[in-house]
């Protein structure tokens, strides 16, 4: 057969194939409404140890409000202009099988920048008896919310150990702060896992 | 002798049967035969067209009752919504109105309205539910005569609205003003029609972080109508 037609069928093949092995990453956002979940249980107490352990919110400093979100029956939370300071227990939540990473986000608008002063670096076990790793390669520690609701990526990514089959949990508290006079509005907060595509470098 | 004889014979009738009948007596009428043509009796002329149905009477009422099918207004609340996983749901409507025909081609009446949605977007998410209740003024315009097969309906309306959001155990009901109308086709006859229209009802947010909403939107409609 003719070299240049071999040449021509390998190159087709090629341009087939190149586009689909290292594609962008497939994000799975997580349930709604966590954060009505999360802060059904609100404490002021200065100690986060008073957190119960399956979920709830820490309230801190008087610019931090626990309110009515996008309907009377939901939650939100009010940070500003005074300065604020909520924490949020995500509770337990299942992960899709397929996915190795995940991050937080925060539906919210706002003015001005907030903090997320920590990045754990430890979670506790998952319940199935697989270990999460997490690395602290990605942390979002600031933002700035503009005057509509959007969905806010926050803190650390987190990266599961799939050597292990089954289905993976976690649950990590995120803060997130505001000094005097900037505000900032939230009324979800969710989890969005990520599959990376085999033949992808991490 | 003989030629005398003939022309004798030729002179005088015939002998009876092959005599002519004597005339009738005066006055005699003949059997089965028709009477003299009335005065003015034209045997070509043209047969009058059959006269029309009489006009329908005017409508003093019209009261219709329709299922149908509607979409949420634009606003910025329901834009939040969607972003969680909340929007594209379609509202389902029931309506009915009653007008009094203060002419053939206009009159006035009232209208009410329920409508209900709801969305879940992933199995362990709450659902959002939606109720909307209206209840209004209209004044219907209608085209058409009463003897037409269909007739076009445009009917402006104004009510009060409340809408209640939830995401669990129920929230409270928002209030507002609704204004807008639609435009139907119906059949008299046969007691069906059909309408499409659009309500505009701003509303306060829901929540203390909602945003503007409006409870109102496109709809369409189908049903049944009687009259009198």
């Amino acid at each position: 057969m003719d070299n240049h037609r071999i040449y021509l069928r390998y190159a087709f093949a090629a341009l087939l194939v190149v586009p689909f092995a290292c594609s962008d990453k497939n994000d799975h956002p997580g349930d709604a409404r966590v954060l009505d979940v999360a802060c059904s249980k609100v404490t002021t107490d200065a100690d986060l140890g008073a957190l119960p352990p399956d979920s709830g919110c820490q309230l801190s400093k008087v610019g931090a409000k626990k309110v009515t979100g996008l309907t009377s029956d939901s939650i939100g939370l009010r940070l500003g202009p005074d300065p604020g300071e909520v924490t949020i227990v995500v509770p337990p939540l299942s992960l899709p099988n397929s996915d190795d990473s995940w991050t937080y986000e925060i539906l919210a608008r706002g003015t001005g920048t907030f903090d997320v002063p920590s990045c754990f670096t430890t979670t506790t076990p998952a319940e199935t008896g697989a270990e999460p790793v997490r690395d602290t390669g990605t942390c979002i520690t600031a933002g700035s919310p503009t005057n509509t609701f959007e969905w806010i990526a926050v803190g650390a990514e987190g990266r599961l150990d799939r050597s292990t089959s089954g289905r993976m949990t976690t649950r990590t508290p995120v803060t997130l702060r505001v000094k005097a006079g900037s505000t900032l509005e939230i009324v979800d907060i969710r989890i969005v896992s990520s599959e990376t595509p085999k033949g992808c470098g991490s | 002798m003989l030629t005398s004889f003939l022309l004798l014979q030729a002179a005088a009738p015939p002998p009876y049967p092959y005599s002519p009948p004597p005339p009738p007596p005066p006055g005699y009428v003949y059997p089965n035969q028709p009477g003299p043509p009335p005065p003015g009796y034209d045997a070509y002329a043209v047969p009058p067209p059959p006269a029309p149905p009489p006009p329908q009477a005017p409508r003093e009422w019209i009261l219709r009752f329709h299922l149908g099918m509607g979409a949420v207004a634009q606003s910025e609340h329901n834009d939040v919504l969607a972003k969680e996983g909340y929007g594209g749901s379609p509202r389902l409507l029931a309506e009915i109105d009653a007008t009094w025909m203060a002419s053939e081609f206009f009159g006035i009446g009232a209208w009410g309205s329920y409508g209900h949605r709801s969305k879940q977007p992933t199995n362990n998410s709450p659902e959002l539910r939606e109720s909307t209740w209206m209840v209004g003024v209209q004044a219907p315009i209608v085209f058409g005569s009463t003897s037409s097969s269909f007739r076009l309906m445009l009917t402006p309306r104004v009510a009060r609205a409340w809408s209640t959001l939830s995401l669990g155990s129920g929230g409270t009901s928002n209030p507002g003003w609704a204004y807008g109308g639609d435009l139907g086709i119906y059949s008299p006859r046969l007691h069906f029609g059909a309408a499409m229209g659009y309500l505009a009802a701003p509303t306060s947010a829901p929540g203390d972080l909602g945003r503007p909403y409006d409870m109102g939107g496109l709809y369409f409609l189908i049903g049944g109508m009687i009259d009198g």
